[in-house]
């Protein structure tokens, strides 16, 4: 009889690398280019200001107060390195921690619900070697975007006359411990729940609180002491890029203490509870005879099916949008007053006529409905990916349903996931705007919602050729890339002074602001045009090649 | 070979390939109306892709597929509203019960009968008000199955149908088939097991490699049977009075046992064993898997096929 081999040591890292290999060359490549170029951008808008950086940064400071609530501190604007810090860097554990919460979710309890997990563990890998190696692969992929991203700050920084190597990507690695604590956070939370998803859900709302917390922690009284408990408040006590900061080693000790406990937490609740079975199951009920319904209307549709099999998941994005867009538009007044207080934003309002300050602040409100629609598309993308490689597309095809139904479906399931989110998150935005006294319009409400429906369809029939032509994880990473190029160009465009052409490409551009005007027919056209090409296109392509696996 | 309308299924000269020897190549099938078709073959050998091709859910390089009489590309949505299809692979479907899973596809098919889920839901043991996602693979299997018979198709095109059931399930599901043909349907089913083929088989099609390689009735297919006897005799005897036997091959004598295989009339051999005083015989039909292995050896298609 041959010896009980070990299993090959640290063979998961390896595995955890090669699984997210997409993701970080994505991220680093992406991330790279946005803080280089967001750092040409602000050396621009140093130069061409009325008196410089010295001059914008008490006007920019005044904003970012009014608004601190979405992002903070804001201190030394007047230097590169504060105002990226401010501008770029305070979101990026943000942005990082939503992919770290899905990936810790998914990286036990989304394995095990695939049937890939048993295999592994059969293998002699104890959980908590399975749990450490996996996380040891995640923060080598971190460290990957890390290097990335900081290279790309460190360009920026040196292009702009200030250049910090070690200091960009200290910043970057503190960013990505921080995101690491939502992954660790992802990982425990995953250990109680029925889905990954349902983790990767709460964690993500979890974090949104703490962002939120922390960048008003001194005004929360009380429960002001909760601070500590947010890996985004160590990241704010380190800022190396920022003039009179610097490195603080005791946060940065923190953001790795805060992610060790997590996961030491994470192990135990695994080492606690049975396979394929969350640690808060419930016992299993004595068997009763039912007698369960199992024709109903909504299940004659693909669509229907799959916003009621998707509705917890619907429910948490309208009702986050919602939230969110109350926030923003209770900050009305706050900002109204300091905008008052700034000639060039008075005459920069001017340039709308027939726009009060309150309808240009609130459709600035509305403005972010764009980039909502278009996450929310983009996650629909991957599910349809999802669909393939579960089998459900082949189940759902040999029905009498065909390739052209699907997609079509497809597309009526994502346009009225859309509304749902967009009239929540209106809804939310008027009641955060009545209760402060805030007037609204409501013709400007109808033209956000109709707009953000032909947003959400135009990005998700994008998707739809991607998935018919790619039929893998290629085509919501791409969408992903689309979406960011997209945006990327039309924050770009006016700040290089790029031909108008060139924005028009980007369907955030096309999106216009819809509360306070009729978007341009120029881009309602590339909208519409988007989406009927891209259905018709998607149609074509899984009909001509209709494989399944 | 041509297509005929009055087949089931029929193929000619299908081809799907997949590259690096995989795929299905020429095959040439006609599957009759009201019969139980069985495709064997061993794992990898090409019978999900070339049920997938009567699906169209892929599409063939060469040849033409006919479902029901109506081209398997063009007619496909008039085929699927016809036919009952349980995929290989179980698809999954986090989050929501089994009836969810059975009601969608009842619905897409623009309803079913609620008292034939009913009966199959029941006859199969089958709780459909459990999740999805928590059922073993065999009462997953049950949920696919449902599904396949629920709308009392023509044709049902069947993809391994008893991985994962228990034997009683198995016995159920023979049942099953049974009272389908009964009803005028045909039933095409892919399995790796032989015996189980046997069971409920009218006529059977072997593809190996991508390559149909044998299609007949059980009974042709029993032209290459044979028995397998065994004998204690009390007198030690050569092997060369064996050798100019008709029929007789594999002989193998050990002491006073002789055990060796006979196609075709048993008496010359019965004759020689009797000369050395036969103490006891026995004597069995092999099997069809035992035919199979015999014929084309023992399966070693691994990556070929599909």
């Amino acid at each position: 009889m041959r010896s009980m081999e070990r299993p090959k040591r640290l063979a998961l890292v390896a595995d955890t690398v090669r699984a997210n290999r997409l993701s970080l060359a994505l991220w680093a490549g992406a991330g790279a280019a946005t803080m280089y170029a967001v750092a040409i951008m602000l050396v621009r808008e140093f130069s061409t200001y009325p008196g410089g950086a010295k001059a914008l940064a008490p006007t920019v400071e005044a904003a970012a107060e009014a608004l601190r609530v979405l992002r903070w501190p804001a201190e030394r604007l007047d230097t590169l390195g504060g105002y990226l810090t401010y501008h770029n860097i305070l979101l990026l554990p943000l942005l990082l921690g939503i992919y770290c919460a899905i990936a810790g979710a998914q990286a036990v309890r989304g394995a095990e619900l695939r049937g890939s997990l048993e295999g592994i563990l059969a293998t002699g890998i104890s959980r908590t070697a399975l749990v450490l190696e996996r996380a040891l692969g995640f923060l080598f992929v971190l460290l990957g975007i890390t290097v990335g991203i900081g290279l790309g700050v460190a360009a920026g920084l040196a292009a702009g006359g200030e250049p910090d190597t070690w200091g960009a990507l200290v910043t970057t690695g503190e960013a990505a411990l921080a995101a690491f604590s939502f992954y660790t956070l992802g990982l425990l939370v995953s250990q109680f729940t029925r889905s990954a998803r349902t983790a990767a859900g709460l964690t993500s709302l979890v974090m949104a609180v703490l962002f939120v917390f922390t960048n008003v922690w001194d005004q929360a009284g009380p429960i002001a002491v909760a601070r500590f408990i947010s890996p985004f408040f160590y990241f704010q006590q380190s800022r190396v890029l920022v003039p009179g900061h610097g490195f603080d080693p005791v946060a940065t000790l923190m953001l790795v203490v805060l992610p060790a406990l997590l996961l030491v937490a994470a192990t135990i609740a695994f080492e606690r509870r049975d396979y394929a079975s969350s640690l808060s199951a419930r016992r299993a009920r004595p068997v009763v005879a039912r007698s369960v319904l199992v024709q109903r209307r909504w299940l004659r549709t693909w669509w229907s099916a799959g916003l009621v099999r998707e509705r917890i998941s619907l429910l948490a994005w309208a009702a986050g949008a919602a939230a969110f867009a109350a926030l923003v538009s209770s900050l009305e007044p706050t900002v109204r007053e300091m905008w008052n207080k700034l000639e060039f934003i008075q005459v920069y309002l001017a340039q709308t006529p027939g726009a009060s300050p309150t309808d240009q602040y609130l459709g600035f409100a509305c403005s972010t409905m764009a980039p909502l629609a278009a996450a929310y598309a983009a996650t629909h993308v991957a599910g349809w990916v999802g669909d393939l490689k579960q089998g459900r597309v082949e189940l759902v095809l040999t029905s009498p349903v065909s390739w052209s139904r699907l997609v079509g479906e497809r597309l009526t399931g994502l346009a009225v996931g859309v509304a749902v989110v967009t009239v929540s998150a209106l809804v939310g935005l008027s009641l955060g705007a009545v209760a402060v006294g805030a007037s609204l319009r409501p013709d400007g409400l109808l033209r956000v919602a109709a707009d953000s429906v032909l947003f959400g369809i135009a990005i998700g029939a994008v998707g739809a050729v991607l998935v018919a032509r790619l039929r893998s994880g290629l085509a919501p990473a791409l969408l992903t890339l689309f979406i960011a190029a997209s945006y990327v160009l039309d924050l770009f465009a006016p700040a290089f002074s790029w031909p108008a052409w060139v924005a028009r490409l980007s369907v955030f551009n096309s999106f216009g602001q819809p509360y306070v005007e009729v978007p341009e027919l120029a881009g309602l056209v590339y909208l519409g045009a988007l989406a009927l090409l891209g259905t018709i296109l998607a149609a074509a392509l899984s009909q001509r090649s209709p494989k399944v696996a | 070979m041509a297509l005929t309308k009055s087949s089931a299924i029929a193929c000619v000269q299908v081809t799907k390939d997949y590259g690096r020897g995989r795929g299905v190549f020429q095959v040439d099938l006609d599957v009759r109306r009201g019969e139980v078709f069985g495709f064997l073959g061993p794992n990898g050998a090409g019978k999900t892709t070339t049920i997938r091709l009567f699906m169209d859910l892929v599409r063939p390089d060469l040849g033409q597929v006919q479902v029901l009489g109506m081209d398997a590309r063009r007619d496909s949505l008039a085929i699927k509203r016809r036919v009952g299809y349980l995929p290989g692979e179980l698809a999954q479907f986090p989050g929501v019960t089994a009836a969810y899973v059975i009601g969608l596809l009842a619905g897409l098919r623009g309803g079913v009968d609620p008292a034939r889920i009913r009966l199959l839901a029941d006859r199969f043991n089958l709780d459909l008000g459990r999740k999805y996602e928590e059922l073993s693979h065999g009462n997953k299997q049950k949920v696919a199955l449902v599904q396949a018979f629920m709308h009392e198709p023509e044709l049902l095109i069947l993809d391994e149908p008893t991985l994962g059931l228990d034997p009683l399930m198995q016995r159920e599901f023979r049942g099953l088939i049974g009272e389908t043909i009964k009803s005028g349907a045909t039933v095409f089913l892919s399995s790796h097991v032989l015996s189980e083929v046997q069971q409920v088989c009218d006529r059977v099609g072997l593809i190996r490699d991508g390559r149909l390689v044998q299609v007949g009735s059980l009974e042709e297919l029993r032209t290459l049977r044979s028995h397998r006897v065994e004998a204690r005799i009390e007198r030690a005897i050569e092997e060369s009075a064996f050798r100019a036997l008709p029929g007789v091959s594999e002989t193998v004598i050990t002491d006073h046992t002789v055990s060796c295989t006979v196609e075709g009339p048993m008496a010359p051999l019965l004759h020689v064993l009797d000369s050395a005083g036969i103490v006891e015989l026995d004597s069995h039909e092999r099997s069809l898997e035992e035919v199979f292995f015999a014929q084309y050896g023992t399966p070693e298609a691994a990556g070929a096929g599909r």
